[in-house]
């Protein structure tokens, strides 16, 4: 009796655990398919995904081969950049089942890459995510002849290449992912462009003369190309996701491929990504908005997954893969004025997410920080004038022959305040840097993210509003480590951000404070009965004095009638009780839904639902608690209260010469340039300093809107 | 390579051989030996700068002395400059003039730095060190 009472326990303990499972099971597979494009099949097939496997849960590349290899021959075992699942792809459909009746459901130990177990489940899969596998649609603009050259041609095309003959004269490198040679001109890639009073010795090829003849009959291009590009990729090798620059070169970029395969991966900065698959003698021609406006790269794989006649996948294998990249480059007189379509101007950088891997990051700082400063930096440099008197103060206090590196240095406003020290400033923005010297100070053209200064020989480093463009945190320590490493011991770095609390102990920033008069009157579109006595034009720190948007003004409120004594406008705080029924909040709400709505995060659109419905004037709240997810970026309303910490500030480009035509201006519609932040709350900076155990921040304060530390070296 | 006394570009300064002397190619990825730059100019300025001697000897001490020599060789302005420097250098007024000149005064007009242990150029334009990597090599 007590026996079989044990054994009706067990049954029913291992039913239970079975449901357990399979409820488990089916709620990851519906979460996979709902987020990534994943479609778990019923009937079994040769490639597994395995989810609680993946790079995001702690698991290693080689722990899924070992772990797989088991229960048959692994082809591969493919492994995204922040997914919490893998890939594994076996030989044969029977292997993957032996596997999975196995592995479903096992446990795998604490190891050292994690300190807790992670418990597996696997999934047949009938679709794997757009970026291992090609996409139905193409970017539009984008064109792929297939077979455009026979594979005899393609040998002969390969065989015309001398890769080992002429690297004395620069012309052929090896870059990390791959072996690169040009004709023509040399795509130089510190300034993604090429000199064009600086031609190589050999123009383009004449065996591709050819086929050139016959790509311009497509009528996709205009142009005969004067500048080719040879990559040769090795299986593993890769490109990272990159426009070509849309200045230098013509529309109808052509991509050549020979050899393998390879599956290139297109980017829409809304997120959204498709892939094409380029066979082997196929002609890729980019025109349009997938020349300027998508980004293209290839993923570091050895393997992709394709579609089979019958439906199922089958994995492929890369091979070495040889492209040649056609272009038509433009003289730099034609350059001038030239209007380039699809430009960051004017692009509405929604819906965008909060970057989740390292390349989405330093595409949206490339897009939405060094791009904009580029283009904007005549009018920002216009805006900035005077030092900050604490950061200027503390130029001045460092003694005779110290050296100074001002990392972020803009226009240089800080360089050449203290004559008895040697001032030497970087900015990443070449327009910026020109600016600079023309005004007399030393500089170059650096990133923040790997300064070009040998480690130790900076006395003092200044980093002013320079880590607050850098979109995830590792990447701020990144810089915040950079500017350690060129101080010598007992240096000092001071280093300002943007605050978040634009408003301490009840005191307004001049940035929320503080309007200017043009902006006012050109802009204000709705508030027109709203009077301007008089307007304070203040000279505020490099982000604190932004030009406003046609759109700032609507619907904000603004002091008339009200006791005005500091005769400034003052502009909705967001903290108001007022502002809660001037519907900025409340038109903000829906929109951000929306967005979130055509995103595939439903866990966050939820949140915004609550967060509407409670309506407590909060929108975005719920962004911020899926911070580490799927955040979606927003444009702040210039002079208000930050909302969330990571955001795209507008910048209204004001064109030479229109600054004085007041009525003018405001029939033209200025370019307006979304810049990425992410503004500090208080703590962070310090915070951050904290994770680095070789400095001590030994002061720190709030000024006009910034957080600034003083950071010694150990 | 030409040199002009006075430079017609003002008084803007240009790259100087104390930014060279900070300058490293050691942030691409794969070097570990990025310094110094060799430095192969194709137009270099000398311009005048007031002699500041108490400037320059507490330089010296944070200078790279061999990349120095080596730099101003490069530019044509080695001369006098000695291998090593002595114990009293504060004290020797003609050894600190010479490295205000060298320092200070002769400036790189258009040209490359080139990485000593990958052969990458970095252009120099308008006196402007274009130190920026392509995203494959960070």
């Amino acid at each position: 009796m007590a026996a079989s009472m044990i054994d009706g326990q067990n049954m029913t303990k291992l039913s239970k655990s079975e449901r357990k499972l399979r409820k488990k099971q089916t709620k990851s597979q519906h979460t996979l398919l709902k987020h990534d494009g994943i479609k778990a099949s019923d009937i079994p097939t040769k490639i597994l995904c395995i989810n609680n496997a993946g790079l995001d849960s702690c698991v290693s590349r080689d722990e899924v081969h070992e772990l797989f290899t088991i229960y048959g021959s692994v082809e591969d075992v493919i492994m995204m950049p922040q997914k919490p699942y893998a890939f594994v792809c076996y030989r044969h459909e029977d292997e993957a089942e032996v596997a999975y009746g196995n592995l479903n459901g096992q446990t795998l130990p604490e190891n050292d890459n994690r300190k807790w177990p992670v418990t597996i489940y696997i999934s047949y899969v009938s679709q794997v995510p757009p970026s291992l596998s090609p996409s139905k649609d193409l970017p539009p603009g984008l064109i792929l002849i297939r077979d455009f050259i026979t594979e005899d041609f393609a040998r002969r095309l390969l065989e015309s290449i001398k890769w080992d003959e002429d690297t004395s004269q620069g012309l052929q490198k090896e870059l990390k992912h791959r072996q690169v040679k040009h004709y023509g001109y040399e795509f130089k890639y510190g300034i993604n462009d090429v000199d064009v009073d600086d031609p190589l010795p050999q123009g383009v090829p004449d065996i591709c003369q050819e086929l050139l003849g016959r790509a311009l009959k497509t009528g996709h291009v205009k142009y005969l190309p004067d500048q080719v590009t040879v990559n040769k990729y090795q299986p593993g090798q890769g490109i990272p996701p990159h426009v070509d620059t849309p200045a230098a070169f013509e529309d109808g970029i052509m991509s050549l491929s020979l050899g393998s395969q390879v599956l290139m991966d297109f980017r829409h900065p809304d997120g959204k990504h498709l892939s094409v698959l380029l066979p082997p003698g196929s002609l890729l021609i980019m025109t349009g908005e997938s020349r300027y406006l998508w980004s293209h790269g290839i993923t570091p794989r050895k393997s992709d997954i394709l579609p089979t006649p019958d439906g199922r996948l089958t994995i492929a294998h890369r091979g070495t893969r040889t492209s040649y990249t056609f272009r038509k480059v433009i003289p730099p007189n034609d350059r001038i004025n030239r209007h380039i379509p699809f430009t960051t101007e004017n692009r509405q950088p929604n819906p965008t997410k909060l970057p989740q891997s390292e390349a989405d990051a330093a595409s949206l700082e490339q897009i939405h920080v060094h791009q904009v400063y580029e283009e904007i930096a005549d009018h920002f440099s216009g805006t900035r004038h005077s030092p900050w008197p604490r950061i200027a103060d503390f130029i001045r206090s460092q003694p005779t022959g110290s050296i100074l590196a001002d990392i972020g240095c803009g226009n240089g406003k800080y360089l050449g305040i203290n004559k008895d020290i040697f001032e030497v400033g970087s900015d990443r923005s070449l327009n910026l840097v020109k600016i600079c010297e023309s005004r007399d100070f030393p500089v170059f053209v650096g990133d923040v993210m790997s300064i070009p200064i040998r480690s130790g020989v900076c006395d003092v480093c200044l980093c002013i509003a320079v880590l607050h463009h850098l979109s995830t945190e590792e990447r701020r320590l990144h810089g915040l480590s950079e500017l350690l490493r060129i101080l010598r011991p007992g240096g000092k770095a001071l280093i300002y951000v943007w605050a978040m609390e634009q408003e301490l102990h009840k005191v307004k920033s001049k940035y929320l404070k503080e309007i200017k008069v043009t902006d006012y009157i050109d802009r204000s579109t709705n508030d027109t009965d709203t009077e301007v006595k008089q307007v304070k034009v203040n000279d505020t720190p490099r982000d604190s004095s932004e030009k406003d948007v046609a759109t700032q003004l609507n619907g904000l409120s603004l002091s008339k009638g009200e006791p005005d004594e500091e005769k400034t406008i003052s502009v909705n705080m967001g903290h108001s009780e007022n502002d809660r029924v001037d519907g900025q909040e409340v038109i903000l709400t829906p929109l951000s839904c929306d967005r979130l709505a055509t995103s595939d995060s439903t866990e966050t659109c939820e949140l915004c639902v609550n967060a509407s419905g409670q309506a407590q004037g909060h929108s975005c709240e719920c962004s911020d608690r899926a911070q580490n997810s799927r955040k979606m970026l927003e444009v702040h309303k210039n002079r208000t209260s930050f909302k969330q910490q990571d955001m795209f500030v507008p910048w209204q480009l004001k064109k030479k010469g229109m600054e004085e035509e007041g009525a003018s201006v405001k029939d033209k519609a200025d370019p307006v340039f979304h810049r990425y932040y992410h503004v500090f709350r208080q703590g962070e900076l310090e915070a951050l300093c904290g994770r680095l155990d070789n400095c001590r921040v030994q002061d720190g304060y709030y000024d006009q809107g910034n957080w600034a530390v003083i950071l010694q070296k150990l | 390579m030409f040199t002009s006394p006075h430079g017609k570009g003002g008084k803007q300064d240009k790259m100087k051989l104390l930014t060279h002397n900070m300058l490293t190619s050691n942030i691409i990825k794969t070097v570990t030996n990025g310094y110094p730059l060799k430095i192969v100019p194709t137009q270099v300025e000398v311009k005048t700068v007031d002699f500041n001697p108490e400037f320059i000897s507490r330089m010296l001490p944070k200078i790279d002395w061999p990349a120095l020599c080596q730099a101003a060789q490069s530019v044509g302005h080695g001369e006098g400059l000695p291998e090593a420097l002595t114990e009293k250098y504060e004290e020797d007024e003609m050894l600190l003039k010479k490295v205000h000149h060298v320092l200070m005064q002769v400036e790189v007009l258009e040209g490359n730095l080139v990485c000593p242990e990958t052969g990458r150029q970095f252009p120099i334009s308008s006196g402007i060190p274009n130190m920026l990597l392509n995203e494959d090599e960070v």
